[in-house]
């Protein structure tokens, strides 16, 4: 747990549950007030409809106005989107269990030089893997390289776009960049995953996903 | 014809409540509406409303959760409705809701469409058909 004490010398506040408070009313409570301005776009478009179409459409000041509105509550309810969904995995309870390699990668194309990779297992939540997997590489199967080193399992993903670095990192640094992209997708990919004790960050020619193996012996339970 | 001949709506953001008033007049302009956005003594208030009302209860008033307000209410009046709206809802949130006596969760349509899509359903469809999560 990471923890400060206050510059009044009270008791030390967790700041990770800081931050995760500090998201959640962030991504809702900020939500409440454009989803106001939202709707009052709307209503605004429907009754001065015709008098933006009789004034010159679009052009007309009302008209510019108007969509000037529409635009600005949109790209702010997708960087707020992006929040919510980092709040979300930073939320989500996760139940790692001791899963076959090969199982979690089914459906991809995985190539190894580990011999014995079928009964190798890494300590994950199987579902939260994977949904990250199915949404970023699910529509065809990726080709996914597996090579074990000291207590993980490294698995050579495909590249997203050029993107390389921390994914969270950029999307904290620039939402107007990245809310909304594929990277979005893999800062909350590796939220979940440095909380199940693994790694995920990009290089320009890969995305690098750790996760960590399983105890040798049954099932073993991982950190959440 | 609604289901429902009385909706309470209970957000402590005015603009929004009053947009819902509005939205739900054009939908179903036979529902009286009545909007409570003073949190003061609204448990008391709720406890009076019409029978076999509709409520439309917002997840956070006053930076609280409304949880345990549902159950007290649903405790106390079992003919009301009661339904959570919010402007984010996990899945965990919809089991909340549900334990405390919701009929559903769902979040808050993010445009004048869906908005009236919701109330139409609500006051007129079953509960799988309004967009949320019917929790019971």
């Amino acid at each position: 747990m990471t923890s400060l004490r206050s510059e009044t010398g009270s008791a030390p506040f967790d700041l990770h549950a800081l931050i995760d408070a500090l998201l959640f009313s962030v991504s809702h409570d900020l939500r409440s007030p454009l989803l106001t301005l939202s709707l009052s776009a709307d209503l605004l478009d429907e009754a001065l409809r015709d008098q933006v179409a009789a004034s010159g459409g679009d052009a007309s000041t009302v008209g510019v106005a108007l969509n000037a509105l529409r635009h600005g509550t949109k790209d702010l309810e997708r960087m707020l989107q992006a929040l919510t969904a980092v709040s979300r995995a930073r939320r989500r309870p996760l139940e790692p269990v001791a899963a076959p390699l090969q199982m979690l990668l089914g459906g991809h194309v995985v190539i190894s030089d580990e011999g014995d990779l079928g009964r190798r297992t890494v300590s994950v939540d199987v579902l939260a893997v994977r949904e990250f997997l199915d949404a970023t590489w699910g529509d065809q199967p990726a080709e996914i390289h597996v090579r074990i080193d000291g207590e993980f399992a490294i698995l050579t993903c495909p590249p997203e776009d050029g993107f390389s670095g921390e994914p969270l990192a950029a999307l904290a640094g620039s939402l107007q960049s990245y809310a909304g992209t594929a990277v979005q997708g893999l800062a909350t990919a590796q939220v979940m995953i440095e909380r199940l004790g693994g790694s995920l960050y990009c290089e320009p020619a890969h995305t690098i996903v750790c996760l960590p193996l399983a105890s040798p012996v049954g099932f073993s339970r991982g950190r959440s | 014809m609604s289901r429902f001949e009385h909706v309470v709506i209970v957000d402590d953001e005015l603009d929004h409540a009053v947009i819902s008033r509005l939205v739900l007049a054009q939908v179903a302009p036979e529902v009286a509406v009545d909007t409570f956005t003073d949190l003061q003594g609204l448990g008391a208030r709720l406890a009076k409303v019409t029978p076999q009302s509709l409520v439309v209860m917002d997840r956070m008033l006053n930076g609280a959760e409304s949880f345990g307000l549902i159950e007290q209410l649903k405790a106390a009046r079992p003919d009301l409705t009661v339904v959570l709206v919010s402007a984010v809802l996990s899945a965990q949130d919809t089991q909340r809701a549900a334990e405390a006596g919701a009929m559903l969760a769902a979040e808050k349509p993010g445009d004048l469409i869906a908005w009236r899509a919701f109330f139409t359903d609500l006051l007129g469809r079953r509960p799988a058909e309004s967009g949320g999560s019917a929790v019971a």
